[in-house]
C-alpha cells in the first residue's frame, strides 16, 4: 500500500484499530501516574472548606450517554461531602439523572438508602425537578413550590432539613454534574444571578470534557469556583479522596485507555495529514 | 376577531408573561411575597415546559403506525417500536398502580427497566462518536492553512496534556494544556459567550414585542 | 467455570448483563455494515425512549401539581386551582387539528413569554455584564503577599491578562459583520481569529476525550460487568459476533424485495424514517440498478 493510498484507508479498518487500542489498557493497566490540574483541585479546596453541617446541592443534569464521565464525578463528590458531614440537597433537573442519583446514592449510602437513619435531617432526595430551567429558578426561588414530594414519595415538608433549606438563599454549595442544558449556566444564570452571586451561591460544576471550554470563562469570573473535567477531572479527584480518606480510585485504568486513545488520535492525524502531502507533492509533480 | 384570537392573544400573552419576568426579577426585592409568588407561576410553567414533549411522542408513534399499516419500509422494524412502547407502557402502568404516590419515574422495576436495558442501549449508540472523530481525524482533519495548523496543535497539546500519558512523558505538556485552557481559550469563548448573549437577549426582546413569531408554529 | 444448570439463579441482573452485552454488539456491528440486528435495536431503542418521554411528562404533571406539602398545598391538599396548568397542557393536542390548531399557540406562548422573560434577566448578569466585569478588572500586576504590586519578574505577571484582553476584544470585532474587515479592523479580526482557532482547538481536544471517554465507558461495562463470579459479560462477545455475522449473511442471501410503496404515493404523512442518524454506509452508491435495494435491504 503506498503512502498517498494509507491516507484514504477504509474506516472501517480504522474502528477496529480503535476498538483494539483502546481495550488493551483495559484488560492490562499500565498504571500511569496521574497530575492533578489546577480546576480539580479547586473543588477539592472549596469543598473541604466548608464546615460541618453545611448544606450542598448535588445535581444530577446528565444522562446515561455521558455516564462514564459524570458518574464517576458525583458520586466521588457525594462520598466527599459525606466524609466531610455536610447536609445534601440532591436532585435531578434532566428526568434521566433521576435514576441514576438513585443508583449512586445505594452504592454511597447502601442499598437500604433511603431508609437509613439521617435521611431527612443530614440528606434527602428530592428527585426529578420538572421544568428544565425554569423549574430550576423555580428550584432556587422556592424549593417546595418547584416539588412537593421527594423522589420515593414522602412531603418534603416531613424532613427537618428541608425546613431549613427553602431556597438557594439557604445553601453553601451547589455541585452541578452536567453534560448540557440546563447545566452549569444555567444555575449561574437563573440561580446564582438571583441569589447574591458566587460569594452567595458557590457553584463547583463537573462536566464533559465537550462542556469544559465554555466553563473556562465563568471559573475565570469566579462564577464557577472549580471544575471537574471529564474522565480525568473524576480520575484526578478520585485520587485526591483516596489519599484523604482512602476512597476507592476506579478510574486508573480508564484513564490509561484515553491515554492510548489520544496517542491514537494524534498519530492518526499525523499519518492522514504524511498521505495527504505526499499526494498533493505527487500531483504537483506530475502536472 | 378570529385574527386575534388565533394571533393576537397568544402575542400579548407572551408579552404579559415576559414583562412579568422582568418586573419580577428587576422591580421587586427577592424576600417579597410578590416575588415569592412569581415562583408559583413559574411552578406551574415547569408543567407546561415538561409536557410539551408530548407532541414528538404523538408524531413519533404515528409515524410507526402509518408505516406498519402501509406496509412501508422497514414495517417489521416499526412494529418493534410499538411493541417496545406497549411492554414498557404496562410496566408504567404497573408502576402508576403499585407506586404509593402513583408516579412512574420513582418506581422501582420502571427505574431498573431504564437503568439496565434503556440506558445500555443510549450509552452504545452515543460511544458510537468515539469511532467517527477517529475516522474524522485520519480522513478530514488536513493541516492545509495556519488557520487549521492552529486548530490541530492546540487540539493535539490538549490531548496530551490531559491525559497522564502527556505528563509521563513531559511534566510540561499539563502545564501548557492547563494555559491553553485558561488563556487562549477562555479568551474567545468569553467573547462567544458575550455574543450568544447579546444575540439572545435581542431575540427575547422581539419576542416580547410579537416581532419575532416563529415560536407560534406554521398559519393554519 | 460453567455452573450447573440447577444453579443458574433467576435473577433479572444476569438476563440485563446478558442484554447490555448482546444490544451494545449488536449497536457496535453497525460500524461494520447496518444489519438487521442493529436496526432491530435501534427500534427497539426509540420506543423505549417514547415511553421514559411520557413518563417523567406524566411525573413531572403530577409531582408538581398534584402533590405538594403542608407549607406549599397542592391539588392533593385541596388546592383545586393547580389543575391549571395540566388542563393547559393538554391544549398541547390542539397541535393536531386543523379547525383549532390556534388553541395550541396558548402554552407555547406562555412558556415563550416566561422564557424570554427570563432569558433577558439570566444572560445580561451573568453572561454579558459579569464576563465584561471579569475581563476589565483582570490584574495587570501581581501582587505579594502583603497586597504591594509586583511589575517585574518572567512571565511578566500581567502577561497572560493581556493575551486574554486582546483575545476578546480581536474575537469580538471579528464578529463585526457591519463593516468590511479592512485596515486596522482587518488586523483586529486576523488575530481575533487565531484566537477563535485555538479555543476551537481546545474544543476539538474535549471532543476527543470526551467520545473515547464513551467508549471506554462501554468497554468496561463488556469486559468488567460480572454476575457473582461466575459469569462474564465478555464471555457473550464472540456469541454476539457470530449472531450477527449470521444474520447479515442470511439477510445478504434473502432475494430482493421491492417494497410497496409505488401504489398510493399518497401525501407524505410524515417525513424521515427512523434511525437516521449516520446513514453514510446505507444510502451508498447505487450506479447502474435501480433496484437500490442491494445495499440497504428492506
Amino acid at each position: 500500500m503506498t503512502l498517498p493510498k494509507i491516507s484514504q484507508i477504509d474506516r472501517r479498518y480504522l474502528y477496529i484499530l480503535v476498538f483494539i487500542f483502546v481495550s488493551i489498557p483495559l484488560l492490562s493497566p499500565l498504571k500511569l501516574p496521574i497530575p492533578v490540574s489546577e480546576h480539580t483541585r479547586r473543588v477539592y479546596d472549596v469543598t473541604q472548606a466548608l464546615p460541618t453541617g453545611s448544606v450542598v446541592i448535588e445535581s444530577f443534569d446528565f444522562g446515561p450517554a455521558t455516564i462514564t464521565e459524570n458518574r464517576p464525578q458525583a458520586k466521588a463528590h457525594i462520598a466527599h461531602a459525606k466524609h466531610l458531614g455536610l447536609k445534601m440537597v440532591v436532585v435531578a433537573f434532566w428526568p434521566s439523572g433521576a435514576p441514576i442519583a438513585d443508583e449512586v446514592l445505594k452504592e454511597v449510602y447502601g442499598a437500604d438508602f433511603p431508609s437509613i437513619s439521617g435521611y431527612g435531617t443530614n440528606i434527602v432526595y428530592i428527585g426529578y425537578v420538572p421544568g428544565n430551567e425554569v423549574g430550576m429558578q423555580t428550584f432556587g426561588d422556592n424549593i417546595m413550590a418547584a416539588k412537593g414530594i421527594d423522589h420515593y414519595g414522602t412531603q418534603l415538608g416531613n424532613f427537618p432539613l428541608m425546613q431549613q433549606v427553602r431556597s438557594a438563599a439557604d445553601i453553601d454549595l451547589w455541585a452541578e454534574w452536567t453534560s448540557g442544558t440546563p447545566g452549569e449556566q444555567q444555575v449561574i444564570q437563573f440561580v446564582q444571578g438571583r441569589h447574591g452571586g458566587s460569594s452567595a451561591v458557590p457553584i463547583v460544576a463537573g462536566g464533559t470534557a465537550v462542556s469544559v471550554p465554555g466553563m473556562m470563562p465563568f471559573y475565570q469570573t469566579g462564577q464557577i469556583s472549580g471544575i471537574l473535567n471529564g474522565l480525568a477531572g473524576a480520575g484526578e479527584y478520585e485520587s485526591l479522596l483516596n489519599v484523604a480518606f482512602n476512597y476507592p480510585y476506579a478510574q486508573g485504568p480508564s484513564l490509561d485507555a484515553q491515554s492510548v486513545g489520544h496517542l491514537l488520535i494524534i498519530a492518526f492525524v499525523i499519518i492522514g495529514n504524511i498521505g495527504y502531502v505526499i499526494s498533493k507533492y505527487r500531483g504537483g509533480k506530475s502536472s | 376577531m378570529s385574527v386575534v384570537v388565533k394571533r393576537y392573544i397568544p402575542l400579548a400573552i407572551t408579552f404579559v408573561m415576559g414583562i412579568l419576568m422582568v418586573i419580577a426579577t428587576y422591580f421587586l426585592a427577592p424576600d417579597t411575597d410578590l416575588r415569592k409568588g412569581t415562583s408559583y407561576i413559574t411552578a406551574a410553567v415547569d408543567v407546561l415546559v415538561a409536557t410539551a414533549g408530548i407532541i414528538g411522542l404523538v408524531v413519533l408513534l404515528r409515524h410507526h403506525g402509518l408505516n406498519i399499516s402501509r406496509r412501508g419500509k422497514y414495517w417489521k422494524y416499526s412494529m418493534i417500536t410499538i411493541i417496545a412502547v406497549i411492554l414498557y407502557l404496562l410496566v408504567g402502568i404497573n408502576a402508576i398502580a403499585t407506586h404509593e404516590k402513583h408516579l412512574m419515574y420513582a418506581q422501582e422495576f420502571f427505574s431498573w427497566v431504564y437503568n439496565k436495558v434503556y440506558a445500555h442501549m443510549d450509552a452504545t449508540i452515543f460511544s458510537l462518536l468515539a469511532f467517527f472523530i477517529a475516522s474524522a481525524a485520519y480522513r478530514a482533519f488536513r493541516l492545509r492553512s495556519l488557520e487549521s495548523s492552529i486548530l490541530l496543535v492546540v487540539g493535539s497539546l490538549m490531548l496530551l496534556g490531559r491525559a497522564p500519558i502527556g505528563g509521563a512523558v513531559w511534566e510540561g505538556f499539563p502545564t501548557i494544556a492547563t494555559w491553553l485552557l485558561n488563556v487562549p481559550n477562555t479568551a474567545g469563548n468569553r467573547a462567544i459567550t458575550i455574543g450568544i448573549a447579546i444575540g439572545a437577549i435581542s431575540l427575547a426582546v422581539r419576542q416580547l414585542l410579537g416581532v419575532e413569531r416563529g415560536y407560534l408554529g406554521p398559519e393554519r | 467455570m460453567i455452573p450447573p444448570v440447577g444453579d443458574i439463579p433467576a435473577d433479572f441482573s444476569l438476563y440485563a448483563a446478558i442484554f447490555g452485552v448482546f444490544a451494545t454488539i449488536f449497536i457496535y456491528s453497525f460500524l461494520w455494515k447496518e444489519n438487521p440486528l442493529s436496526r432491530a435495536v435501534e427500534h427497539l431503542f426509540i420506543g423505549l425512549a417514547a415511553v421514559y418521554t411520557l413518563a417523567f411528562m406524566y411525573d413531572a404533571a403530577v409531582s408538581v401539581a398534584f402533590w405538594g406539602s403542608v407549607e406549599e398545598p397542592k391539588m392533593a391538599e385541596g388546592n383545586i386551582i393547580w389543575i391549571l396548568p395540566i388542563l393547559i397542557s393538554l391544549m398541547y393536542f390542539f397541535f393536531f387539528t386543523k379547525k383549532y390548531f390556534y388553541l395550541y399557540r396558548y402554552p407555547v406562548a406562555i412558556v415563550a413569554g416566561i422564557m424570554a422573560g427570563m432569558m433577558i434577566c439570566g444572560m445580561i448578569q451573568s453572561n454579558f455584564v459579569a464576563q465584561i466585569q471579569g475581563t476589565v478588572t483582570l490584574p495587570l500586576v501581581g501582587e505579594t503577599p502583603e497586597g504591594k504590586p509586583v511589575w517585574g519578574g518572567w512571565p511578566p505577571p500581567g502577561l497572560n491578562s493581556i493575551i486574554i484582553i486582546i483575545g476578546v476584544i480581536t474575537v469580538l470585532t471579528f464578529f463585526f459583520f457591519t463593516w468590511e474587515h479592512k485596515g486596522p479592523l482587518g488586523v483586529s479580526t486576523k488575530i481575533g481569529r487565531y484566537f477563535l482557532m485555538a479555543t476551537f482547538g481546545a474544543g476539538y481536544g474535549g471532543t476527543v476525550m470526551a467520545r473515547i471517554s464513551l467508549l471506554i465507558g462501554r468497554l468496561r461495562f463488556l469486559y468488567e460487568t460480572s454476575y457473582q463470579d461466575w459469569f462474564w459479560a465478555w464471555y457473550l462477545i464472540p456469541i454476539a459476533i457470530i449472531c450477527v455475522i449470521i444474520v447479515a449473511l442470511w439477510e445478504r442471501s434473502r432475494p430482493k424485495s421491492t417494497p410497496p410503496m409505488t401504489s398510493p404515493a399518497k401525501p407524505t404523512s410524515t417525513e424521515v424514517p427512523p434511525s437516521k442518524p449516520s446513514e453514510e454506509p446505507a444510502a451508498k452508491p447505487a450506479p447502474a440498478k435501480p433496484a437500490r435495494k442491494r445495499k440497504s435491504e428492506g
